[in-house]
Formats: structure tokens, C-alpha cells, sequence
């Protein structure tokens, strides 16, 4: 299947699914008008990706600087859909980035994970790197 | 406390009584239901969290805008307003007098020698002079109105709405003393061999055919005298009223 790659702008995040090598990665900030609308590609392709794969190994890998509450709404989607699959046997973990300064992404960080059941969440501090 | 969701929990409640008390024809359908039920309670935490993560990503936000708001008004070095924020300050303060038809008066301060003291001492040290400076001048204002700012370099300028011309000489007084009394020593200087500042000022009763920058004007040159005739001393400029 096709890669996915959106640019990043000022309201909405770099975005690279990567299908051959197995690496969702969200990067930037993400604050678009219509959340929905923006995402909507982006969770197409996730359901087709997930329903395509056997039990590789997947990393997920998001650093969302600041984010709008239409987009934590569609994180949780996101989210879902991988702990959905990881209940299905497949092999997935989330590593949410953050800067270890920053209390509020740490914090959010842990009520995603809080709401999450099987798949691995794990939050890595890179520190601006 | 209350509780946000009361209302959801609410029909949670009610919908898991309906469970309990066997309403259901089949236990197909209460299946059904209880599942339904399930994915609401899931939905409805998720809702928590969104509102709980808004809520930290706001404050944050709101944080940064205090600070922000702080840093476009503070020179950073002496902890004094700025000169942006002491325009600003001054142009509202001028509107408002013209209309209450109070005093509107002004202090420029200036370190005396303040090059030597640097050329002396260093500008670290002539930083922290800077500094001992800003902190007696803000701690004899006693009006929430009244605001000192960094002009610029060693210049201070303090505004004073409000105030008639003897309640503004006797506060330019005691500044000019109260700094003397730091006595911060300067080397090679003639007596006093310590930090003074000198300062001009003016007083105005704002009208509308007066240009807000008469009265800076006015106290800048009331400091050229007070630097002409001797320094460590108050002078003033014109006093323009009614």
C-alpha cells in the first residue's frame, strides 16, 4: 500500500505513515479548523493499514507540540483503532514524545494512556531532539 | 462537589437499573443494551478526558500569556517598567487627565557620572547599580497609579497623575535623597563620592490644545538644569495649568 505523507503547516502536523517500514510518526503542532476534515485521510488509510497487517512489529510515534481539543478527540480515535488492533493479536506500540519540561503534554500524555487497555503506551522524553 | 457529568451518569444510572430489573423480553436484547450501555460509559470517559486535557492545555496557555504580557512590559534588567509600556501608560493617563482635569506630573532621573561608574567599576557592577537604583525609586511610590520606568541607559522616569506641584517636588526630593542615602561610593569623584542622581521635573494640567510630549519636554530640561547647576539636585521645568 501507498505511504502517506502530509506536509506540516502552522495549524496541522507533519504526518508519515510508512507502510513498508512499518512507522506512523506525527509530528508538529495540530490546531486545524476542521479537525475532521484534515484527519479524515489520515484514519482511512489507518483502518486500511491495520486491516492489512499480520503481526510485524509497529511503531507509532507521536510529538504534538500543541494540540486543539477536535484534535485530542480524534487522537482518541486514533488510539482506539491500535488498541483495538493489539486486542486482535497484532504487534503495535506508541510512543508518545514529549519534552520532559513540558508538564502538560506529560499530562496529557497519561490520560491517553489511562484510556488505553492493550496497546503499549509509552511516554519518551526527547527533549527537543 | 458537583460533579460535570452529573447529567450522563445519570442516564448511565438509569439505563443500568433497567438492566437490573429484567425489563428486557430476551437476554439477547439485554445484551444488546448492556453493551450499548458499555460503549456510552467508554464514550463518556473519553469526554472526561478531552475536557480535563483542554482544561491543562488552557492553563498552560494561559501561563504563557501571562508571561508574555509581563515580558512586553518589564525591562528585564531593573525589574521597572519599560519605555514601551511608560509610552502607552503616559498617552492614557494624559486622555483621562484631560478630562478629571487633575495634575499630571512627571520625574526624569538620571545617575549622575554613570559612565565613570561603569568606566570604574565595570558594567556588571554598573548593572547592580542600575538595579539599587530602580528599587528606591519603586519603593517610595505609594500610589497604585504611579509607575517608574526604565526611559532608557541610567534615565528614569517616574509619572505621578494626580499630583499638585508641591506633592511632586516632595517626591522628587526624597528620591534624589533617598538614593544618596544608598551611598553607593564612586571612587575619584569630588564630595559626595557616591551615586547620585539628578532630576527635572514638570507638572501639567492636560488640555486639548497641549501636546502630551510638552510635559517630557518640560522635565528633560528642567534635568539639563539640574545637571548645569551642580547635579545631585531637583529643578524644575515649566508648570503649565489653568
Amino acid at each position: 500500500m501507498d505511504n502517506l505523507i502530509i506536509e506540516k503547516t502552522l495549524a496541522t502536523p507533519y504526518i508519515h505513515f510508512d507502510a513498508q517500514a512499518n512507522k506512523l510518526t506525527v509530528a508538529g503542532e495540530s490546531f486545524p479548523e476542521n479537525a475532521a476534515k484534515f484527519y479524515a485521510p489520515v484514519l482511512e488509510w489507518l483502518k486500511e493499514y491495520l486491516a492489512g497487517i499480520d503481526n510485524q512489529d509497529v511503531l507509532a510515534e507521536l510529538e504534538i507540540i500543541y494540540f486543539n481539543s477536535s484534535t485530542s478527540k480524534i487522537l482518541m480515535i486514533i488510539f482506539n483503532e491500535l488498541d483495538n488492533a493489539v486486542a486482535a493479536g497484532k504487534n503495535i506500540t506508541v510512543n508518545w514524545r514529549c519534552d520532559e519540561r513540558n508538564e502538560t503534554a506529560i499530562e496529557c500524555g497519561e490520560e491517553f494512556q489511562e484510556d488505553l487497555q492493550h496497546v503499549p503506551f509509552n511516554i519518551v522524553f526527547c527533549n527537543g531532539e | 462537589m458537583i460533579d460535570l457529568f452529573a447529567k450522563e451518569e445519570e442516564v448511565l444510572n438509569r439505563a443500568r437499573e433497567l438492566v437490573r430489573s429484567g425489563v428486557f423480553e430476551s437476554a439477547n436484547d439485554a445484551g444488546h443494551y448492556r453493551k450499548l450501555l458499555e460503549e456510552y460509559q467508554d464514550l463518556l470517559n473519553q469526554m472526561r478526558r478531552l475536557v480535563k486535557m483542554s482544561d491543562l492545555t488552557e492553563s498552560r496557555l494561559n501561563k504563557l500569556l501571562r508571561k508574555q504580557d509581563q515580558l512586553s512590559k518589564i525591562d528585564f534588567l531593573t525589574n521597572l517598567y519599560n519605555r514601551r509600556f511608560f509610552d502607552e501608560y503616559f498617552q492614557k493617563k494624559w486622555q483621562s487627565s484631560l478630562n478629571s482635569r487633575e495634575f499630571l506630573s512627571l520625574l526624569v532621573i538620571d545617575i549622575d557620572y554613570f559612565k565613570r561608574y561603569n568606566d570604574l567599576y565595570g558594567h556588571l557592577e554598573g548593572d547592580r547599580c542600575l538595579q539599587a537604583v530602580a528599587l528606591a525609586i519603586t519603593g517610595l511610590l505609594d500610589s497604585p497609579h504611579d509607575i517608574a520606568a526604565r526611559f532608557g541607559g541610567e534615565e528614569f522616569v517616574v509619572l505621578l497623575p494626580g499630583r499638585d506641584v508641591s506633592g511632586t517636588w516632595a517626591r522628587a526630593e526624597s528620591i534624589r535623597a533617598c538614593i544618596e542615602a544608598l551611598a553607593i561610593p564612586v571612587e575619584g569623584l569630588a564630595c559626595p563620592c557616591k551615586v547620585t542622581v539628578s532630576i527635572g521635573l514638570a507638572v501639567v494640567q492636560p488640555r486639548e490644545e497641549l501636546a502630551p510630549g510638552l510635559l517630557i519636554r518640560a522635565a528633560d530640561e528642567a534635568l539639563y538644569l539640574a545637571k548645569k547647576e551642580g547635579r545631585n539636585c531637583v529643578r524644575e521645568g515649566a508648570v503649565i495649568r489653568d
